[in-house]
């Protein structure tokens, strides 16, 4: 059960009292009569919080008990003064002596109290002895540097009891000492168990961590001293004064104290405040305060108040108690851990791509740097039993990706200048000049409608007079002579042949494609081959019934609506052509009249495209002729591919002539005069547009010579004129 | 990536089809016809919606608030009566033939004459404008095959050395044509590389 020490007689009173039942004063400054104390329950939490034994605390509410006004508590207990050595007696007595009466110093503060720093004849026998064998002795932190609220824990004055004198190193020295103390380096936490027998460590009282070299700097003789030195109070403590003997390492510190000036701050509800701070601010003599009650919010109040950052560190830590200290340490230690060995609860950052590919060879390999050594021998492989070998695993499993170079081309002067000539190039093609004024005199326009009204009249005299001036060609190309001999071949067998149409060509050049084919889908008729158009254009299935039509009236004998079928229109083009390859039952399995085609008596019995005699394809654009040529043509193996194309489109289709992959060709009209030139046909559709066509273009190349002479003539006469 | 989806289904589509080509077995001979048949269906679907397009269009332009364009109606009209024509007469009967070779065949022929002559004054202003050998290389490589081309000189197999002469000059626009076809063969080539690896999606917008 804790109690209430009055600050004026030391009497014992019970928490719940806010006078002194001696002295009857009052017990708190700052507390209402009142208000009553906060209850006892209410504060358990910060007992379990501390995690403080229950023994502790007992033990220090009997010593309390046991304390009676205006006395020492060591003294009080015949037991334990038998052990208090003589030494300390003396200083208690002299102590005592200069310690003015309870009720006489009703108010004193605790910064006022000076500091006890004893001359050098006041000094006791066993300092003396120390200093003359030059060790430095533990001194105590003056009480002026401590704040009044720790102070009031750390138990001022106090004596402890006998029983707690103990060489208790966190008692010693851990924080700095003022002007003319002496400072002692730290102890060790970890001191073994035979420096300190009596040392409690079972109390919640620990020490800092030290660091090795402190441990280190340690004179032996030093160390037993201090370890076989008992327990002294704060009050009973070596004096201030500085040892001139002492080493360097024992030189007092500079260190900047608290000025004692600051107030401490003060709880404004005490009915918040523990227990432990309704205890006297000044530790009686005759009181053993209890250190480990601490409040928290009050340390880091003081702190924030006195401004904690402006406080050097061992003056920071010196204001923190013990077992604060001990979880700082605590903490410290952990973290030290963590960093050791425990990842951190942290997001591991990711090394960018660019970073990590410019990471130098070592850092991304560093084992290729190990030494190597020469006493390995070789365990295993064809150089087993070998001594001294170098090493390849590291090199051979560790690797780097390759460096990454820049993409710039180094260009060479020559290259350069071959770029800039190309570049202006494609400038001068690409560039839009403004365009010159429009000097069309009456002389120029008189030109241009006299040119073209004689184009428009030869070529109308030529079509309508058809006068057969014209000759023939002599010269057949050779693909027209395959065409020519297939044709021929496959119209004279005992079996009338069955022909695949392709149609593929726009309205547009019907004229000239409709004209070449007329001849040749008339040999197919007089053949009585059956005919099977199917379109890859829109207006196909229109115009290879045009063609029909066409070609079937020169053929009267020819059953055309029993000998040619329309497949219509082929959407997908290479797609298309493709499924017909392989099923054309299913990629044109109707007519453009919606009969079943495949039922029909043309084709009945067919399956494949291999099964028509020939597959002729009109057409005038060169990649729809491809996509026939590399879908339909290895599906139909040996089945020859004939073709009549425009003329613009010839060239593009040679080279599948050359290659074998186009049996024939006949292209333009020149191609269809020299089919008719070969097949003798009479009223051949070509000769009938032969003189215009021909008249037409030697017209066309002969305004072209004559024009190209005038330009170059009043061009040589305007550069004379110049001149 | 974008269209995760599409591109798998592209590849996986490339891929078959491919491997029904490359190796006959009847399993992917079969996934490879119904694949495209698949095709010529959406190709089909896809030339409906051209036409829906080029009618709502048109329909937009007539109906504009500001700037109407009449033409449109034009067409719109036509396609109504080529529309139900074709579907009531079927493309074999003769209206439906005179709708195509009355029309359709003359007006797309006029527009390939205006094309020559629009050509032919192209490269006269072009031989007017910028002088040099280029222009000059051109007009006589013009000449020359407008003269072989009108058969002329065909007639003339008597001539020693002219059906060689002949031979050589036609061998050179083949030469150029094997040129454009290997690069076309190439570009294929990588066109179709790149779809079936995923690296051009163009459907993928």
């Amino acid at each position: 059960m804790s109690e209430i020490i009055c600050p004026f007689c030391g009497f014992a009173n019970s928490i719940e009292a806010l006078t002194c039942s001696n002295c009857k004063k009052q017990l708190y400054d700052d507390v209402d009569p009142d208000s009553s104390p906060p209850a006892r329950d209410e504060m358990d939490w910060l007992n379990d919080f501390r995690g403080f034994g229950d023994e502790r605390s007992a033990g220090a509410d009997k010593k309390t008990e046991s304390i009676q006004p205006g006395e020492i508590p060591s003294s009080t207990d015949a037991d334990e003064e038998s052990d208090i050595p003589e030494w300390l007696v003396r200083i208690r007595a002299l102590k005592s002596e200069d310690r003015p009466a309870p009720g006489e110093n009703e108010t004193v503060e605790p910064e006022e109290i000076p500091a006890y720093t004893p001359g050098e004849s006041e000094l006791p026998d066993w300092i003396k002895e120390i200093k003359e064998g030059d060790v430095p002795a533990p001194l105590e932190e003056p009480a002026g540097d401590l704040p009044e609220w720790l102070r009031s824990m750390a138990g001022g004055e106090e004596v402890p009891p006998v029983d707690d004198i103990s060489p208790d190193l966190s008692m010693i020295m851990d924080e700095p000492v003022a002007e003319g103390g002496i400072q002692l380096p730290e102890i060790p936490y970890d001191l073994p168990v035979e420096t300190a027998p009596d040392s409690d460590l079972d109390t919640p009282n620990p020490i800092p961590a030290y660091d090795a070299e402190d441990l280190v700097d340690i004179p032996d003789d030093l160390f037993e001293a201090i370890v076989s030195q008992p327990e002294v109070a704060e009050s009973e403590s070596l004096p201030d004064e500085p040892s001139t003997d002492a080493p360097e390492w024992l030189e007092p510190k500079k260190t900047e104290t608290v000025p004692p000036d600051i107030s401490e701050p003060t709880p404004s509800d005490s009915n918040q405040l523990p227990d432990w701070m309704f205890e006297p601010t000044e530790a009686d003599a005759g009181t053993a305060a209890e250190p480990a009650e601490l409040d928290f919010s009050t340390l880091d109040a003081s702190l924030s108040a006195i401004g904690a950052e402006n406080l050097p560190a061992g003056q920071s830590e010196a204001g923190l108690p013990d077992w604060l200290l001990e979880d700082e340490a605590g903490n410290f230690g952990s973290s030290a851990e963590t960093q050791a060995g425990e990842t951190p609860n942290l997001e591991i950052g990711q090394m960018p791509g660019w970073l990590h590919a410019m990471r130098p060879l070592e850092a991304a390999a560093p084992d290729l740097a190990a030494p190597i050594d020469e006493n390995r021998i070789e365990p295993t492989g064809p150089l087993a039993g070998y001594q001294g070998l170098l090493p390849g695993e590291g090199v051979v499993t560790q690797y780097t990706r390759p460096p990454v170079y820049s993409g710039n081309t180094q260009v060479t002067d020559k290259q350069r200048i071959y770029a800039t000539l190309f570049e202006t190039l494609i400038a001068d093609e690409t560039r839009v000049g403004a365009a010159a004024d429009e000097k069309s005199s009456t002389l120029q326009l008189v030109l241009r409608m006299s040119v073209g009204l004689i184009l428009i009249g030869a070529l109308l005299i030529a079509l309508i007079i058809n006068p057969g001036v014209a000759p023939s060609p002599n010269l057949v190309p050779p693909e027209a002579v395959v065409f020519y001999e297939t044709v021929q071949t496959l119209t004279a067998a005992a079996t009338p042949p069955r022909i695949l149409v392709g149609l593929d060509y726009e309205p547009a050049l019907s004229g000239e494609l409709s004209t070449i084919a007329n001849t040749v889908i008339q040999d197919w008729m007089t053949g009585n081959s059956g005919l099977a158009f199917v379109s890859l254009n829109l207006s196909g299935p229109a115009l290879s019934q045009e063609l029909v039509n066409l070609a079937g009236a020169s053929v009267p004998t020819y059953l055309t609506a029993e000998r040619v079928i329309n497949l219509g229109y082929l959407p997908g083009g290479a797609t298309a052509l493709a499924a017909l390859a392989v099923d054309p039952s299913r990629a044109a399995p109707a007519s453009v009249d919606g009969i079943p085609a495949w039922n029909s008596l043309l084709l009945q019995g067919m399956v494949s495209l291999s099964d028509f005699d020939a597959i002729v394809l009109l057409t005038d654009n060169t990649e729809n002729t491809r996509a026939w040529i590399e879908q339909v043509k290895p599906a139909v193996e040996e089945t020859p591919l004939l073709v009549v194309s425009s003329a613009q489109a010839a060239p593009a289709l040679m080279p599948y002539v050359q290659s074998g992959q186009i049996t024939g060709m006949i292209s333009g009209f020149t191609g269809g005069a020299a089919y008719e030139q070969l097949t003798q046909a009479q009223n051949g559709t070509v000769r009938g547009y032969w003189d215009a066509y021909q008249g037409g273009m030697l017209l066309i190349a002969a305004f072209m010579l004559v024009g190209s002479l005038i330009y170059g003539l009043m061009n040589l006469v305007r550069r004379s004129k110049k001149a | 990536m974008r269209a995760p989806l599409s591109t798998a289904i592209a590849i996986a589509a490339g891929g078959l089809t491919l491997l029904g080509l490359l190796i006959p077995v009847d399993p992917l001979v079969a996934i490879r016809t119904r694949l495209v048949e698949w095709v010529i269906v959406l190709a089909g679907v896809a030339g409906l919606v051209a036409i829906v397009h080029l009618l709502s269009v048109h329909w937009r332009k007539m109906t504009a608030r500001r700037n109407k364009n009449f033409n449109s109606a034009f067409l719109l009209i036509a396609f109504v009566i080529t529309f139900i024509t074709g579907i009531t007469l079927k493309p074999s009967h003769p209206t439906m033939q005179r709708i195509v070779t009355h029309i359709q065949v003359p007006i797309e022929a006029s527009l390939m004459g205006v094309l020559a002559i629009s050509l032919t004054v192209a490269a006269i202003r072009l031989f007017q404008k910028r002088g040099g050998w280029m222009s000059i290389v051109f007009a006589i490589s013009a000449f020359v095959f407008l003269v072989i081309g009108s058969g002329l000189l065909s007639a003339s197999a008597n001539i020693p050395v002219l059906k060689d002469v002949l031979a050589a000059v036609n061998a050179l626009p083949i030469a150029g044509a094997r040129g454009i076809l290997m690069g076309v063969a190439l570009g294929s080539l990588t066109t179709g590389l790149r779809v079936l690896l995923g690296s051009d999606r163009p459907y993928s917008g």
